[in-house]
């Protein structure tokens, strides 16, 4: 699904050139859930930005679903985004004028789905994280917990073979947070590979398998049970299932 | 896009403060149009009524300015040559313009008289309001007989009962025989026709010192003798006059011509004046899609994230400024009609509205929405989405 080869990303802040990532290579197969984990600044979301089509590498290769993506045009990788990725943000990134349900409905305007049809894949989206009875909410009558769903329904109504999540339970308290994750996996059990951006090692704990990356470098991977170091009864008994 | 609309909406105050930039820049373009469709129009037919027969024959002011040469002048006696030898020509006029006082009563004005013969009656068809023309006798015999403009009759007697009375103009009594209709204000005030009176020619003398004409007219016998009039009349002048006298010698076809021109000139003129404020509003526009772009430009990161093209995000912000301005523009169209129609009713000058002035309009609002818009709309799609969806 995901073959990525010793990409390297640098920034040219003028001045200065800054290798944000050093040759990093990632495998994901289909249906796998991997999280990327890693203090801030370590590149982790360089890596993400690169694997989700929003930037390309400076050097290296990236095939994604069999195809190589690190040299296509701008909107060739939209397109990309558009078919194949949903993203979840730390910061849920809704319109804010925008309802619930027209917020679901964005990424199949682009694509080019119908109206009627449109809507009624964004509610069954909506419904599948359960909040159907929000749907002409705006975000800013929503929980962050909700907000959040709601950004999960927008990721998976294009039916895309990746959810890339970054932080997505950074700006909720823990109960809605489990929440979050508990779709997450729902999701991952119906056979959609996730990739899961975080710091947060418990969160990452629920990944089958996952990846730390220090100063652009991977440092050191596992599966996602290992990654405390701690007896294996203490991370609630969710691992890799799968 | 509903979400373009919906945006717009959002910020009602903006969005209106921006429209009626748009909206003055339209309707004054409508109304200045108006103004200059309206003038041109109103020649045309004062000039058809005319008829495409006349010949207009003046000393030629142009070349005693150019040369400082002295002009030969017209009088009366040429007047009558012409009448005699020309035998395309059916009727000959003669005009000059001196100032009378006009008295009756106590009331007193001085005036511009418009000294003529029975000429008047092809000149100024269908203006008398009441009583008759001057006639060749009133002419010939110096009959003390005057026409007063429509004000003029109005100041001395009121609505109607002019004809018969007597007037004293510059100290002798003369009877009005007719009354001319009122030509209404113009743009600049009251029409000086309206008070002017109308004598005939052979007082002229006497009361301003000179009997020199200022124009003469001819009416040819018909339409295709136009041109073979005019040689005639160059001819019987240049016997009279000497060969090097300069006269001008015009038809009223081609006066209509230059006329048309020039009106269509000062129409281009006055939309121009008006393109100004169009273009000043759609800075405006710019203006506000620019900060409207900056703002949202988190919003650009999430619809690129989700699979926006360039293309679409473009297309998002440009229909956004384009149906600011086709909002706006209508909005104009209607102000600058009801302003169009305003001036008509204050200051008595004929506007019209044309379809062509309309179509302008919408084209050039439209098209000032793209003008303004896309620089704006190319900025938004240009957007890195990375660094957009960071933006705060």
């Amino acid at each position: 699904m995901i073959n990525a080869k010793d990409i390297e990303k640098v920034y040219d802040t003028g001045a200065i050139q800054v290798a944000a990532l050093r040759g990093v290579s990632l495998k994901v197969e289909r249906g796998e859930s991997v999280a990327i984990i890693g203090p801030s600044g370590s590149g982790k979301s360089t890596l993400m930005n690169i694997l989700g089509c929003l930037d390309r590498p400076t050097s290296g290769t990236y095939s994604l679903d069999g195809r190589e993506v690190s040299t296509l045009s701008d909107d060739e990788l939209a397109e990309i985004r558009n078919k194949k990725i949903g993203f979840v943000f730390q910061t849920f990134n809704l319109l804010p004028r925008a309802t619930a349900l027209e917020n679901v409905e964005l990424p199949l305007v682009y694509s080019g789905v119908q109206g009627s049809v449109r809507r009624k894949r964004a509610l069954s989206a909506l419904e599948k994280v359960g909040l159907a009875d929000r749907a002409h909410h705006r975000p800013n009558e929503l929980s962050g917990g909700q907000a959040q769903r709601v950004a999960i329904a927008r990721a998976l109504v294009t039916e895309p073979a990746i959810i890339l999540a970054d932080e997505p339970t950074g700006n909720l308290d823990t109960k809605s947070g489990l929440e979050v994750m508990r779709i997450l996996r729902e999701l991952h059990e119906q056979g959609i590979t996730i990739i899961l951006v975080t710091h947060n090692p418990e969160i990452a704990a629920m990944a089958d398998r996952f990846v730390e990356i220090r100063d652009g470098l991977i440092v050191r991977e596992g599966n996602g049970s290992d990654i405390l170091e701690r007896p294996a009864g203490a991370e609630e008994g969710k691992g890799g299932a799968s | 896009m509903r979400l373009a609309l919906a945006s717009l909406r959002t910020n009602k105050l903006r969005s209106a403060l921006t429209l009626l930039g748009i909206v003055i820049g339209i309707a004054s373009v409508i109304a200045m149009m108006s103004i200059g469709e309206g003038g041109r129009k109103l020649v045309s037919m004062e000039l058809a009524g005319l008829g495409s027969d006349l010949i207009f024959v003046q000393p030629d002011y142009t070349a005693e300015a150019i040369s400082g040469a002295r002009r030969k002048s017209l009088t009366y006696e040429d007047a009558e040559a012409i009448r005699k030898w020309c035998p395309a020509v059916a009727g000959v006029s003669v005009q000059r313009v001196g100032m009378v006082t006009v008295k009756y009563g106590t009331d007193r004005y001085n005036t511009s008289a418009t000294f003529t013969d029975e000429g008047l009656s092809t000149m100024y068809q269908g203006r008398l309001k009441e009583g008759r023309f001057l006639q060749e006798l009133d002419v010939r015999i110096q009959r003390p007989v005057v026409i007063l403009g429509g004000s003029l009759a109005n100041k001395f007697f009121g609505e109607s009962g002019a004809i018969g009375e007597k007037v004293k103009v510059n100290g002798q009594s003369f009877s009005v025989i007719g009354v001319m209709k009122e030509e209404g204000r113009t743009i600049f005030g009251e029409n000086p026709s309206d008070m002017s009176v109308y004598l005939p020619i052979t007082h002229s003398k006497r009361m301003t010192g000179s009997d020199e004409v200022a124009f003469i007219y001819c009416e040819a016998r018909d339409t295709s003798q136009v041109r073979e009039a005019m040689d005639q009349i160059k001819r019987v002048l240049a016997q009279r006059h000497g060969k090097d006298a300069s006269f001008s010698v015009i038809s009223s076809a081609s006066i209509l011509e230059v006329t048309e021109t020039v009106a269509r000139i000062f129409t281009v003129i006055l939309g121009g004046i008006g393109g100004i404020s169009l273009l000043v509003g759609g800075i405006g526009v710019m203006n506000i899609m620019l900060v409207s772009v900056t703002e949202r430009t988190r919003e650009v990161g999430i619809r690129k994230a989700v699979g926006a093209k360039k293309g679409d995000i473009l297309k998002q912000f440009l229909f956004e400024a384009i149906s600011l301005c086709l909002v706006g523009g209508a909005i104009g169209i209607l102000l600058g009609w009801a302003l169009a129609a305003l001036i008509a009713k204050i200051a008595k000058w004929p506007t019209y509205v044309s379809l062509f002035s309309i179509a302008v309009a919408v084209i050039s609002a439209s098209f000032s929405g793209v003008v303004f818009g896309v620089y704006p709309a190319y900025k938004a799609a240009n957007l890195d989405p990375i660094e957009a969806l960071r933006y705060e």
